[in-house]
């Protein structure tokens, strides 16, 4: 029996698109200068209370690939390589298998290297749903994901109501004073260092604008009741995180194709009647 | 008995529109890892930890210190700042964050989370050792990183040449940063390329 019978080739296209942009996001890695080879022989690890990276890192998997530079080769050949083969079929769960391995082997490498939390994991999440055969799983794991992203960006939130920092009429204007201080440093000044100054030394516009990004991340909780306003929540997102990059100086790269799926969310989930449409 | 009833129906008539719910109907398997999830996230909360995959978003939410100073580090290859600003924005996050956290390392006698983890929770030396050994970094990285970063940003290194680690405390005055102080962390010579 065929398992992906009932597939419609636009479903197949939205799939590829998504792929695709979560190609460019691993290409800016690579052309970045981040990719498993540039931390060969790289000594210095430091982890944050994370029991899962710690186990990766004792079964000493980590550490054999980067003292072998042929192998680090191989690894960030075989991550393009088995990108543009799922490009292609979309459908195939044993390269997204294999690809999900070696993305989760890359993503524990560089948080252990960067020894701080790396919060853009979205292009692990994404792929889950590509390593299951049928499409009834494939779309119940959509689903699943899906509240994941809405749950991640609603905690955002939470956790800023929680702790009042939304109510303080300074919280903004100080957390940003250490956002750009290696530019000051180096005298590299742009619009972003200027806009930089201007906020801290404005707390009512820093107030604001921390009180804007906390409700765009609370709009996420729309999501948990209805789909029909999907693709605002992934504009949102994609408008949040492009701020935070021209104000906090945190890019969205490895986050922004697990958003976009937010625009195909009624095509690629599962779909019971009742359920939330 | 009645009300009862009512309640009881209009639960489940909602319970029709919950994905746990036809989860549990259609897919047990899925269901179970689905409340393995929650469980395993609700403790991760409640022990404010991360988890490998699944961070929990919780960056500036919490309150910072209310003052206008701030710092950050710099690596000079004889004498000279190997600039990371001027990288693509991954590079200079991951130049930034490493050295950041490279100097603290030095500057608590090499000691970081895991080692007083480690400290607190094994007492047998020689365990303690085993984990030390995959979960920290060695005791030569000390010489050897520098040297790395240095060639992390291709520039040339040779025996000989002077390697510093400086920590610059700025203070957001006037308008403008200002360098307020500057600190060696570590001064060295390289000795092996």
């Amino acid at each position: 029996m065929n398992k992906n019978a009932y597939i419609e080739p636009l479903t197949i296209k939205a799939y590829r698109i998504i792929l695709s942009i979560l190609l460019v996001e691993v290409l800016i890695y690579f052309f970045s200068g981040i990719h498993t080879t540039a931390f060969a022989k790289n000594s210095f690890i430091a982890f944050e209370q994370d029991p899962l990276l710690w186990m990766i890192y004792f079964t000493g998997l980590p550490q054999f690939i980067l003292s072998n530079i042929y192998l680090c080769y191989f690894i960030d050949v075989a991550i393009l390589l088995l990108l543009i083969a799922l490009i292609l079929k979309p459908l195939h769960k044993w390269i997204a298998i294999t690809l999900l391995i070696l993305l989760i082997l890359f993503y524990t490498i560089f948080t252990g290297h960067l020894a701080h939390r790396n919060y853009q994991s979205g292009y692990l999440l994404i792929l889950l749903p590509f390593i299951f055969a049928t499409v009834k799983r494939k779309q119940i794991v959509f689903e699943f994901t899906r509240y994941f992203l809405l749950f991640f960006y609603v905690s955002a939130a939470y956790f800023k109501l929680k702790s009042g920092s939304v109510f303080s009429a300074d919280h903004l204007n100080h957390a940003v004073v250490k956002q750009f201080t290696p530019y000051f440093l180096e005298q590299s000044y742009s619009i972003r260092t200027n806009f930089n100054l201007y906020l801290i030394t404005h707390n009512q516009f820093a107030t604001f604008l921390y009180i804007g990004a906390t409700i765009l991340e609370l709009s996420a909780i729309l999501g948990f009741f209805t789909k029909r306003f999907d693709t605002y929540l992934a504009l949102f997102f994609l408008l949040f995180h492009f701020a935070n990059w021209f104000i906090m100086d945190i890019a969205p790269f490895g986050q922004i194709a697990f958003i976009c799926t937010l625009f195909f969310s009624k095509r690629f989930a599962w779909n019971p009647t009742n359920l939330p449409r | 008995m009645d009300e009862i009833k009512k309640i009881i129906e209009s639960i489940c008539k909602k319970m029709h529109k919950l994905f746990l719910y036809h989860l549990f109907k259609e897919a047990k398997l899925f269901f179970l890892f689905a409340i393995l999830f929650i469980l395993a996230y609700v403790i991760v909360l409640r022990k404010q930890m991360d988890m490998l995959l699944f961070p929990i978003n919780s960056m500036f939410s919490m309150q910072t210190a209310r003052d206008f100073s701030t710092s950050t580090y710099a690596l000079k290859l004889n004498g000279k700042i190997v600039k990371i600003t001027d990288d693509p924005y991954l590079k200079k996050d991951f130049s930034e964050s490493s050295l950041q956290m490279f100097s603290k390392w030095i500057k608590a006698d090499r000691k970081d989370l895991m080692t007083g983890l480690l400290e607190r929770r094994i007492t047998d030396t020689n365990t303690r050792e085993k984990y030390l050994k995959k979960l920290a970094p060695l005791p030569n990285t000390i010489n050897t990183w520098p040297v790395w970063f240095v060639k992390f940003h291709h520039l040339p290194v040779r025996v000989g040449d002077g390697v510093e680690i400086w920590e610059y405390t700025f203070d957001v005055t006037e308008n403008t940063f200002k360098l307020r102080d500057s600190t060696l962390v570590i001064k060295q010579t390289v000795t092996n390329e």
